[in-house]
């Protein structure tokens, strides 16, 4: 009872626009990091579904085991309450590492998640059915359950998932912990102001004594997302120094590869022509930009002390990247220009270029910034800040939490030093970034699985029982 | 065989020689390692790892010895529990068979408390004495409700606080929870007034005051770099001020000490920049050098001389500041304490002392002491020791010339002949005379 810490062996599902991450509450790193991105085939027919097999299947995942080892094609009967009836009778659900991840012949790209929340019940308990029995082997009527929900949550995403995990999986309790409260407590930090800087949003909010602070809560869809939109423009037009469109081609549909002698020359790899005709566009749309997420990862850095020109990006430093279709180049000022967006969208946010549809939902109000008004992540930081209590600021802005993936790229915590530094000229100011990538990147979780292990929340867990008394005010009692 | 033949089998070059020319064969003797044969030394050559070696070095390598624990391993057990006040929820966890299995349970069990207290109060006491117009009743029960489930935390409270869409400041929610607290402790019978005191002391809240804090505290957020280099460089003057007046302080003390012989009881400064240091700035450098003209005779002053006159007041001339003197003597003029009059008889130049004594004791007044030393007493002493004293001065001053006409006299009639020390002498005499 050192940390006060008793063990009932909780699970953790954080769901975010990108990746969904579960796991054993008290462990450190979430067992299971899959894609929240899911791929779906309507009506199914026997025959069509005897013939795509042979298609797929033969294509291998490289990061998971295999297709067909995990079971990631969760059938619609397998879970009933949920999927029985409705409209989409027949879809079958591709979720997990192999579900969008394989190649299958028309196979559409969709995600549960919308502005931030689950708003697709149905893929989302598939999801949550695959994790907790084919990755994660367990009896779901053994475990509680702590979910993660951003702090703008609404009362019907939250229903969906008290009803999945209730009446789908039988789950004898759950908690909903809010994402910002999560991130605060894996920094060690009762009171904090967290940014979240994640796929489909960048978000600030206060937290103080373990409490989410409405009114101070930011958001807008700046992030990885729009990002990679971004680029992609730019990668599949020409440029002064590329006469030809980059073809981003995923691995999936490239038979052999060509590799270029010299660095940007034109590629040719044999292609797979027999896939071509059965990919669909979103199922596409979604390959391209997972090509362009791990050029981001590598190549793309935020200059930390002063912002992007033209003149002086000629001086700065270049790095080699190859893509899976062979081709590479050098990559020198694209590799700042585009991450410039998030301290500088007026300039660097490119409007003409069509966003990705999920970011358009995001409109403006008190809280959040639509896409037509964008304000730097610093300004978000700030407003956070302005919008709460005069004597609860100098310790928000003294214990600056960021997590969320895109934070990891290089530079951007001394570059919102920098800013925050010049916008407040009066006030000290401490960012907290952890050192280790892991508790940035899974910092929600880790918060949860910290919350959940501790002896003194058993109280705070909303039973079954109490559930099938009360309904979801309990819920809303208990997880304020 | 060699490891040069195995390779001259197998076609390939030579180690470390090109070309296929046979290399000339070094008959160095290579010492073989112990524990492993000839021929298979031979095989392998020198520059691989001999397993032999490497087990021999293993054979040396000391591991830690085995922990010997005394105890035997501690069994846990997956036991089934349902927390304090959780009927219905059963969890495991694991819990060590030694362990009392309801001890843990129960541990926790004793976390499960709220924080502080929320001052409770019946409907007739609201009815009495809690009634606002500006609250209803409902509305201050949702409060309370509020308060109690977030254990007082206002800054929670507010953000969350939403009454038929209707959204309360910190002030005004705290205003409202404060003054309820002190009408209930002013209204219920105490049991020891000192308590009761005490508690209205922490349930006093200002709420224009707080509101204004905050508003000044707000302002803070919004300064430029400017002026933050500007009040930066403020403070460093201040600083910079202060240190110097701590020299003055120190300088003037020393010289009080070694001319006056006694401390002067200059305000301590400490105390003077304390309650100043915000206000310090070019204001006060400004009003400082106001100060040091002596200010006109003002009404009130006028006032109190009269009041002085009829009381026997009489005050000091403040010293006229000098050109020479320090400004902050000006500020804070030579302070001397309370003292006795009598104590401060005017005392005779030591070297004239005994004769001024003498010419007094002829006049018949004594020097040692005054019957009355009133002011007007000791100015007209003060008055006769100086007319004693320039008598003697005078009478000194004469003699001289006196004694010098004499030898002069002297040396014109021929007796002496005149030297060159009294010449010099008669011409000092002469000069001091003069310059009289
Ligand atoms: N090392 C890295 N450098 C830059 N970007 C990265 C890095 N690693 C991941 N990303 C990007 O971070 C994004 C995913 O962020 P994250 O996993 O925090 O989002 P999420 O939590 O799933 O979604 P959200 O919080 O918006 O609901 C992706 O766009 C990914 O490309
Ligand atoms: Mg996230």
């Amino acid at each position: 009872m050192v940390y006060n810490g008793d063990e009932v062996s909780a699970l953790v599902v954080d769901f975010g626009s990108h990746t969904t991450r579960a796991g054993y509450a008290g462990e450190d790193c979430p067992r299971v990091v899959c894609p929240s991105f899911y791929g779906y085939i309507d009506d199914p027919t026997p025959a069509a579904g005897s013939g795509s097999s042979a298609l797929e299947g033969e294509d291998v995942n490289m990061d998971g085991d295999g297709p067909g080892a995990n079971g990631a094609a969760a059938g619609v009967g397998s879970n009933g309450a949920l999927n029985g009836g409705g409209k989409r009778k027949g879809r079958k659900y591709y979720v997990g590492d192999d579900g969008v991840g394989v190649w299958r012949a028309g196979m559409e790209v969709d995600n549960f998640m919308l502005d931030g929340v689950v708003h697709d019940a149905e893929p989302a308990a598939n999801l949550l059915h695959h994790i907790l029995h084919d990755r994660l082997s367990v009896d779901p009527t053994e475990h509680p359950l702590m979910l993660t929900e951003p702090a703008w949550n609404t009362a019907k995403s939250r229903e969906i998932l008290a009803e999945m995990v209730f009446e789908g999986e039988k789950m004898p309790a759950m908690y909903f912990g809010s994402a910002g409260v999560l991130s605060a407590f894996a920094a060690g930090k009762p009171t904090a102001l967290v940014l979240d800087v994640g796929y489909n949003h960048s978000s600030a909010v206060p937290v103080v004594d373990g409490y989410a602070l409405r009114a101070g809560t930011m958001r807008q869809p700046l992030g990885g997302s729009l990002l990679t939109s971004q680029l992609h423009h730019h990668f599949t037009n020409p440029t002064p120094t590329r006469s030809f469109p980059l073809s981003l081609l995923p691995r999936q549909l490239i038979a052999k590869r060509d590799p270029t002698p010299e660095p940007s020359l034109q590629p040719r790899p044999i292609l797979r022509d027999d896939r071509a005709p059965h990919t669909t566009a979103s199922w596409n749309l979604w390959a391209q930009n997972s090509v362009i997420e791990p050029w981001k990862e590598a190549c793309a850095e935020v200059i930390s002390t002063r912002g992007f020109d033209f003149q002086t990006a000629k001086d700065l430093p270049q790095s080699l990247y190859e893509f899976p279709d062979g081709y590479h180049q050098y990559f020198g000022e694209e590799r700042f220009r585009f991450t410039e967006m998030l301290f500088d969208p007026k300039t660097y946010f490119n409007q003409s270029i069509e966003p990705p549809a999920p970011l358009r939902v995001t409109s403006t109000t008190e809280h959040s910034h639509s896409l037509k008004d964008l304000v730097p992540l610093h300004q978000l930081v700030h407003d956070s800040i302005m919008a709460c209590d005069v004597d609860i600021r100098a310790s928000l802005l003294q214990n600056i939490v960021v997590v969320g993936n895109t934070s990891l790229t290089r530079g951007l915590t001394e570059r919102l030093d920098v800013e925050l530094a010049l916008l407040m000229p009066s006030q000290k100011i401490k960012i907290h970034s952890p050192t280790i990538p892991f508790e940035k990147k899974y910092a929600p979780w880790l918060g949860g699985s910290v919350l959940a292990s501790l002896g003194t929340f058993h109280q705070l867990w909303v039973t079954k029982d109490e559930y099938e008394e009360h309904g979801m005010s309990i819920v809303h009692q208990r997880c304020k | 065989m060699s490891s040069s033949d195995v390779r001259a089998i197998l076609n390939l070059p030579q180690a470390g020689q090109a070309g296929p020319s046979q290399p000339p064969r070094r008959s160095v003797p290579v010492k073989k390692p112990e524990g492993i044969s000839r021929e298979l030394y031979a095989l392998i050559g020198d520059n691989a790892p001999s397993l032999a070696e490497a087990q021999a070095s293993l054979a040396a390598f000391k591991y830690r010895e085995r922990p010997k624990l005394k105890s035997k391993a501690v069994k846990w057990e997956w036991m089934r529990f349902t927390p304090v006040g959780k009927d219905g929820l059963g969890l495991g966890h694991w819990v060590r068979s030694d362990e009392e299995p309801d001890a843990r349970v129960e541990y926790f069990g004793k976390f499960n408390l709220h924080g502080p207290s929320v001052m409770q109060y019946s409907q007739f006491e609201y009815d009495q004495h809690l009634v606002d117009p500006t609250w209803t009743s409902q509305e201050t029960a949702y409060l309370f409700g509020l308060l109690r489930e977030y254990d007082l935390r206002f800054v929670v409270v507010a953000d969350r606080y939403e009454y038929a869409g209707k959204k309360r400041s910190i002030e005004e929610i705290k205003d409202r929870y404060y003054t309820i607290c002190r009408r209930l402790v002013r209204t219920r019978t105490a049991s020891d007034p000192q308590t009761q005191q005490q508690l209205l002391q922490a349930y006093a809240f200002d709420k224009a005051r707080e509101t204004k804090r905050k508003q000044y505290a707000s302002e803070l957020f919004h300064l430029t770099a400017a002026e933050i280099a500007e009040e930066e460089a403020l403070y460093v003057e201040i600083k910079r001020m202060e240190q110097n007046e701590r020299r003055y302080r120190a300088d003037r003390d020393d010289l009080m000490r070694t001319v006056v012989g006694l401390d002067s009881g200059l305000i301590g400064l400490e105390q003077a920049n304390g309650e100043g240091v915000v206000g310090l700035d070019k204001n006060k450098k400004r009003k400082r050098e106001e100060e040091v003209p002596t200010p006109a005779p003002t009404k009130k002053q006028k006032e109190s001389a009269a009041y002085d006159l009829a009381h026997c007041i009489y005050r000091l001339p403040t010293a006229p500041s000098s050109a020479t003197s320090s400004h902050l003597a000006t500020r804070h003029p030579l302070h001397v304490g309370v003292h006795l009059r009598s104590t401060k008889l005017p005392q005779p130049k030591p070297n004239a002392a005994i004769r001024i004594t003498d010419l007094l004791g002829e006049m018949g007044v004594s020097t040692q002491k005054l019957v009355m030393p009133t002011r007007v007493n000791l100015e007209v002493f003060e008055r006769v020791l100086q007319a004693a004293g320039g008598l003697v001065d005078m009478k000194r001053q004469v003699d001289r010339v006196e004694q010098e006409v004499r030898t002069l006299r002297a040396q014109r009639e021929g007796y002496v002949p005149p030297t060159r020390q009294s010449r010099s002498m008669s011409v000092v005499s002469e000069a001091s005379t003069r310059r009289k």
